[in-house]
């Protein structure tokens, strides 16, 4: 079977057949999904963490992690949910080694080029995303972009419920603030 | 209000767009997964190769080890047959018991 005429076959076939194949050793299959997947991963450690080689960075190693746990993944659908959770879950070790869950930890906001009080600045939501806390820009973009819940937030950063729930809300509001161009759309 | 805004920013970050695909990144995870395959088959291997410099290293001791433990083995029980078998062992081994059996029986030792 040549190489080319496999590669053919696996994309054209469902996600859930190339995941099968890639839990059952299948080392193309895994290609097949690193290369279906690369966007919405590569976007969401993007968003997490506003720096392009740093997010591109912890999405290689999402997929590298997701390649040694595929025996553990046991239906084959769920996996864009699945590689998902390991790819917050990265995000979140990599914010913990570094104490970015602090409550009053402004290392983005200080670090960041952006983040410097410009209401004249043209800003889209990347930019506005980096102005956020960190703990606030990942509760934002897990409800808002990944639509978990409150609970669900909860559960997966280890913060409590009052705090992702005051993380959010403070955050969706200077979101708006900084996203006034944005204005007819927020 | 909160609906609408939640809505809005619902709508900002589904209007996000996904990079662009990008074969270098797909290239870049399978050598990152080859290096981590390369990397356990390494150390796996430097695992067994300590494990039997450890037992050829060690095998002398272990020679002596057996031998020791042999030559205690032999002398309790070449003793204890000794001490059965011979007439020398059965004045010993009466000596001591016999009190014992005078006792038990109620006489005097």
């Amino acid at each position: 079977m040549s190489s080319s005429w496999k590669r053919g076959r696996l994309t054209e076939a469902s996600e859930s057949a190339v995941a099968a194949l890639a839990v059952s050793g299948d080392a193309d299959a895994f290609e097949e999904l690193v290369r279906r997947r690369q966007g919405m991963i590569r976007r969401l450690m993007h968003q997490l963490c506003g720096d392009g080689a740093m997010a591109d960075d912890f999405a290689q190693e999402a997929f590298l992690k997701a390649w040694q746990k595929l025996s553990s993944l046991n239906s084959p659908g769920a996996f864009g949910g699945w590689l998902r959770r390991i790819a917050v879950n990265i995000f979140l070790q990599h914010a913990r080694r570094k104490s970015l869950m602090k409550e009053d930890s402004d290392e983005a906001a200080s670090n960041n080029p952006v983040a410097a009080e410009d209401s004249t600045a043209k800003l889209d939501l990347d930019d506005a995303l980096g102005k956020l806390k960190p703990a606030e820009r990942l509760c934002i973009v897990l409800s808002y972009s990944e639509r978990m819940s409150h609970g669900e937030i909860c559960l997966s950063t280890g913060l409590p419920l009052g705090t992702v729930k005051s993380h959010i809300s403070r955050g969706s509001a200077r979101l708006r603030r900084y996203l006034k161009d944005y204005e007819g759309d927020v | 209000m909160s609906n609408d805004v939640d809505l809005g920013l619902h709508r900002l970050f589904d209007a996000m767009p996904e990079p662009e695909p990008d074969e270098a990144f797909v290239k870049a995870v399978v050598s990152r997964i080859d290096r981590f395959r390369y990397g356990r088959w390494i150390v796996r291997s430097l695992l067994l190769a300590a494990a039997v410099i450890a037992i050829v290293a060690s095998k002398p001791l272990l020679i002596a080890l057996i031998g020791f433990a042999t030559a205690g083995i032999n002398l309790l029980s070449f003793g204890a047959i000794g001490v059965l078998f011979s007439p020398v062992g059965w004045i010993v081994g009466g000596a001591l018991a016999l009190p014992l059996f005078l006792r038990a029986i109620g006489g005097r030792p």
